[in-house]
């Protein structure tokens, strides 16, 4: 636990103390409240004031930006030669990646509260319903969890950082794209089967996104995305363990 | 030979440094095995915590969970329901549409729960087995039919999605199709309603008098368009929630019969030319405790095709009548005023026009949403909380008292005891109703709709025309004028908010009105010349069980002088007894017309009669006391429109100014809202750079001062 502590918080001051993670929370910022309050009108006078099509958008939005953040969590280590020092030292493979992906995790839940001026917006000129907003914040954490495992999966796999964010993006597009009502039909209409878009969907995040940003806390989706980061951080463990013994 | 004594076994240590390694190939299989296994784990823990874990509804209207109603209507189910229900596979589905499906297997899973056992849901699959279909079809259920691309065919794809309800094993309803919504409250309401109809013993009957509209106008323009009959409420009762739960009983008052014993609830709708007689039995039904509901109307707007709109003389009472309805009602302790009200700052539906474009514009025609405050929906919320905003004055600041006057002054729009109840309506032309002052000792009763602060009510005569522009093509100028004759009665209350009734109901023991009147007789009753033979009021011998004690009046034949002709018994009258009675009076009655329920206007752009049904329906269970639907309907609709305009600043501005005040004021909003959270950001990542940046300028700073004092003291 200690460990983890340790570092956790050498991890969250990397991110404040890097540009380039400025850089890209402004951009996914901008991007998201762009799209969602002009494009897609949360913000709109005589309509309903509902956060619904801005929690709707952060999935694709997400697919985007978290693998850019993911990416350097192992490959960079790798690369500069830290990753060996990292793993001589008396910790558990498990704290040191509970450690990076809880301080990811606090990193991308951050970028969520500058979004908060959003629905203090709404609230300020419509009696917006806050519970279904908690959730979807819940739910917005739950997946950016997701996301985040399996970015730093792939980033365990190579030392390219720029290799790390494509095989997460391409990853996290096949299973989410599917489950989309536009995705599973182009997928479908170019050829693949019906049963395979069907199980791609059933086991996407984003399909057990979409009640929780509604309003409805199903203890299955929760179980759901515990055991998905679980599987994935397993399988960084895995990995991290056959480096210490190769290494 | 001896034996030999047993040994201890020796153990032989395999030598390790000769074992050969598992291989790669070996090791993989294993590894593979193992995330296999954990996978398949995961995925059954997953499954089984989605079919049976708890859910929770975030939302506060409940949108997502059963209602208290829908629970104790399940529980008090005496006989056994059995639910099957035709689904498609869920694979079939797009995957937009299976959270939908998601829900509704959740709700009939709760009615199963809830049932205690007295709830059966069956799943039967219609493409799977041909009998199922065939019985399917055979009950009425249906697919819809839909496209499906399979690489590159197009086919048509049958989803099914409906539901028999069979109750005790003889009564039965059939839902054909039921569509996708993810909200429990959608589902709930549906079957909920198909579970109470099917599980009723016997409906309840309801009287209904209503007189036609009267007949619209001839549009100017197309003179060769023959003049439409009235129009009617017909398609008002031809809707199924009300057929399911609901004997309605047409009256003929014509003859001065009494309202029948077996009906305790009466709805009038456009009551028009009432004679004594027909006043007189609609206060003999409210003195044996009747249920009296009256949607007034004091404007008779004829509403053309093409939505011509004359205002026509009305008349609630026939030419010869001694006595007033509306000094009636007020009697009871309801005024209505011979007047019509338009609101500013309610919900309103607009008058669409269609109108050609300017030149260069890329579609030749353009709709105009025009303001038009004769048609609006009370507001459900409380109006007293913004009591600043109508206190503030010409410079814009707040008057402190007149702020705390409107605070206690102002109401809600929809009264605190009905507002689980309806949904407001949106009302046409309606005319003013409120508590008449002074009601008696055992009387109870409130406004219980009303408009918002910004309103305003003027003799029906004033607009000869309430059409806010002519017929033909649209002009600004025209529709400025309208809206100047409109706002300016508002210009003289603009110092004062003030809130008009719109609808008000009484209770208790009603006092006759005519206790101290002449009781008028039926049409056809003459008084005859001598005692003989007289014939009885029926009223005195009522038609069937009819509970009332009656206790003649006036004169009986022979108690007067020799010299005065023997006259028959006086219809008898009965006096306000112990049952208490209920009058409630709605000021609209157009939001129940068939041309407006059924949208005939719809393609011109309105108006249609939006929550019209589902209100009658409402008052409908209210009066009977059916409270199980009344909440589950009223749940869903909370306001929560955003506003970033006041309404009443933009009210008297041309259409186009008020469009352009709402895009600026939500163009400030939105740039806000999108530049202001990355430029925080990026602040906040200067300030940690700035600080950053001293420290290390300070560190350096330490490091040059110890090695100068170390070079000192070498």
């Amino acid at each position: 636990m200690r460990e983890a502590l340790i570092v956790m918080r050498r991890e969250l001051r990397s991110y404040f103390c890097s540009p380039l993670a400025y850089v890209f929370g402004s951009a996914f910022l901008l991007l998201q409240l762009y799209v969602s309050t002009v494009l897609f009108g949360v913000i709109s006078d005589g309509a309903r004031a509902d956060m619904t099509a801005f929690f709707r958008l952060l999935p694709l939005v997400y697919i985007v930006f978290l693998p850019a953040l993911s990416m350097r969590s192992w490959a960079e280590e790798r690369k500069s030669g830290t990753l060996e020092l990292l793993l001589t030292f008396p910790a558990r493979a498990s704290s040191l990646i509970c450690g990076k992906f809880v301080a990811t995790v606090a990193f991308v839940a951050l970028l969520l509260c500058f979004t908060l001026p959003l629905p203090l917006t709404l609230d300020a000129h419509a009696d917006l319903d806050w519970q279904p907003v908690i959730g979807g914040y819940l739910a917005s954490l739950l997946l950016a969890s997701a996301y985040l495992a399996v970015g730093m999966f792939f980033s365990s796999m190579t030392r390219d950082q720029l290799v790390a964010m494509l095989t997460s993006f391409f990853t996290l597009a096949i299973l989410v794209v599917p489950a989309t009502s536009w995705g599973g039909l182009v997928l479908e209409s170019a050829g693949l089967p019906a049963d395979a878009v069907r199980l791609l969907a059933w086991i996407s995040p984003f399909a057990y996104f979409e009640s929780i940003s509604r309003g409805v806390l199903d203890l299955g989706d929760v179980v759901y995305y515990a055991a998905f980061c679980g599987f994935f951080l397993y399988l960084n463990a895995l990995v991290l363990r056959a480096r210490r013994q190769n290494g | 030979m001896p034996m030999d004594v047993a040994r201890t076994p020796q153990v032989v240590e395999p030598d390790l440094s000769t074992a050969k390694p598992p291989s790669r190939i070996v090791r993989w299989l294993g590894m593979t095995a193992h995330l296999g296994l954990l996978l398949a784990v995961l995925v059954m823990v997953v499954f089984l915590v989605l079919r049976h874990g708890p859910r929770v509804d975030l939302t506060s209207e409940g949108l997502y969970s059963l209602t208290g109603a829908t629970r104790q209507l399940l529980e008090r189910l005496d006989d056994r329901l059995r639910i099957e229900v035709y689904l498609s596979r869920d694979e079939e589905l797009g995957a937009n549409v299976r959270e939908a499906r998601r829900t509704f297997r959740f709700v009939l899973d709760e009615f199963a729960q809830r049932g205690r056992g007295k709830v059966t849901v069956r799943y039967f699959d219609p493409q799977a087995d041909e009998d199922v279909r065939q019985r399917a079809e055979r009950l009425g259920i249906k697919p819809q039919v839909v496209r499906d691309l399979q690489g590159t065919t197009l086919s048509q794809k049958e989803i099914w999605q409906g539901v028999r309800l069979l109750y005790g094993g003889t009564k039965q309803k059939v839902l054909p199709y039921l569509g996708f919504d993810p909200r429990t409250a959608a589902y709930e309401e549906v079957l909920t309603r198909a579970i109470q109809a099917v599980s009723l013993r016997e409906r309840t009957r309801v009287g209904v008098v209503a007189w036609l509209s009267p007949p619209p106008p001839s549009d100017q323009l197309v003179q060769r368009e023959a003049r439409e009959g009235p129009q009617g409420y017909a398609r008002l009762f031809e809707t199924e929630e009300i057929a399911d739960r609901y004997e309605v009983v047409p009256l003929d008052l014509s003859e001065g019969q009494s309202v029948p014993a077996d009906l305790d609830t009466v709805v009038l709708i456009r009551p028009r030319a009432l004679t004594d007689r027909q006043k007189f039995v609609l206060d003999q039904f409210l003195m044996r405790g009747g249920k009296l509901a009256v949607f007034a109307d004091t404007a008779d707007i004829a509403l053309g095709r093409r939505r011509s709109m004359e205002v026509q003389e009305a008349s609630w009472d026939a030419k010869d009548s001694t006595v007033k309805f509306l000094d009636q009602l007020d009697h009871y302790g309801i005024d209505v005023s011979d007047d019509v009200v338009f609101d500013l700052l309610s919900e309103g539906l607009p008058f669409v026009v269609t109108t050609a474009a300017p030149p260069g514009t890329p579609v030749p025609t353009l709709q105009l949403r025009l303001e038009y405050p004769y048609w609006f929906q009370p507001s459900r919320g409380n109006w007293a909380d913004q009591a600043e905003s109508f206190a503030r004055r010409e410079d814009g600041r707040v008057d402190p008292q007149l702020a705390e006057s409107y605070r206690e002054v102002l109401k809600p729009g929809l009264s605190e005891s009905v507002k689980d109840v309806f949904l407001p309506p949106v009302m046409f032309w309606p005319c003013s109703v409120e508590l008449a002052e002074g009601l008696g000792p055992d009387v109870g009763g409130e406004v219980l709709m009303r408009t918002s602060p910004r309103a305003a009510r003027h003799d029906p005569a004033y607009h000869r025309d309430l059409r806010p522009v002519r017929l033909g093509d649209f002009d600004e100028r025209e529709y400025l004028q309208f809206q100047q004759r409109t706002v300016s009665f508002l210009r003289g209350e603009r110092e004062t908010a003030r809130q008009y009734g719109l609808m008000a109901e009484v209770h208790g023991q009603l006092r006759s009105y005519f206790a101290n009147r002449p009781v008028p007789r039926k049409p056809g009753d003459e008084p005859a010349a001598t005692g003989a033979g007289t014939p009885r009021d029926p009223l005195a011998e009522p038609v069937g069980a009819d509970p009332l004690e009656a206790e003649p009046l006036g004169p009986t034949p022979g108690e007067a002088g020799a010299a005065t002709p023997a006259t028959p018994p006086e219809p008898v009258l009965v006096r306000a007894d112990a049952k208490s009675a209920r009058l409630v009076v709605i000021g609209d009655c157009d939001m129940l017309r068939d041309d407006l329920v059924s949208g005939e206007y719809q393609q011109l752009g309105g108006p249609v009669s939006m929550l019209g049904r589902l209100f009658f329906l409402n008052l409908l269970d209210w009066l009977a006391g059916n409270a199980e639907l009344m909440s589950l309907r009223a749940r869903a609709f909370v306001d929560r429109t955003q506003r970033y305009v006041d309404a009443t600043e933009i009210a008297d501005k041309p259409p186009r100014q008020q469009e352009e005040a709402r895009r600026g004021a939500m163009f400030v909003v939105r740039l806000w809202n999108v530049l202001l959270p990355p430029v925080l950001l990026l602040c906040a990542w200067a300030a940690i750079a700035a600080v950053r940046s001293a420290r290390k300028r300070l560190f350096l700073r330490s490091l040059e001062d110890a090695s100068r004092a170390s070079g000192a003291e070498g």
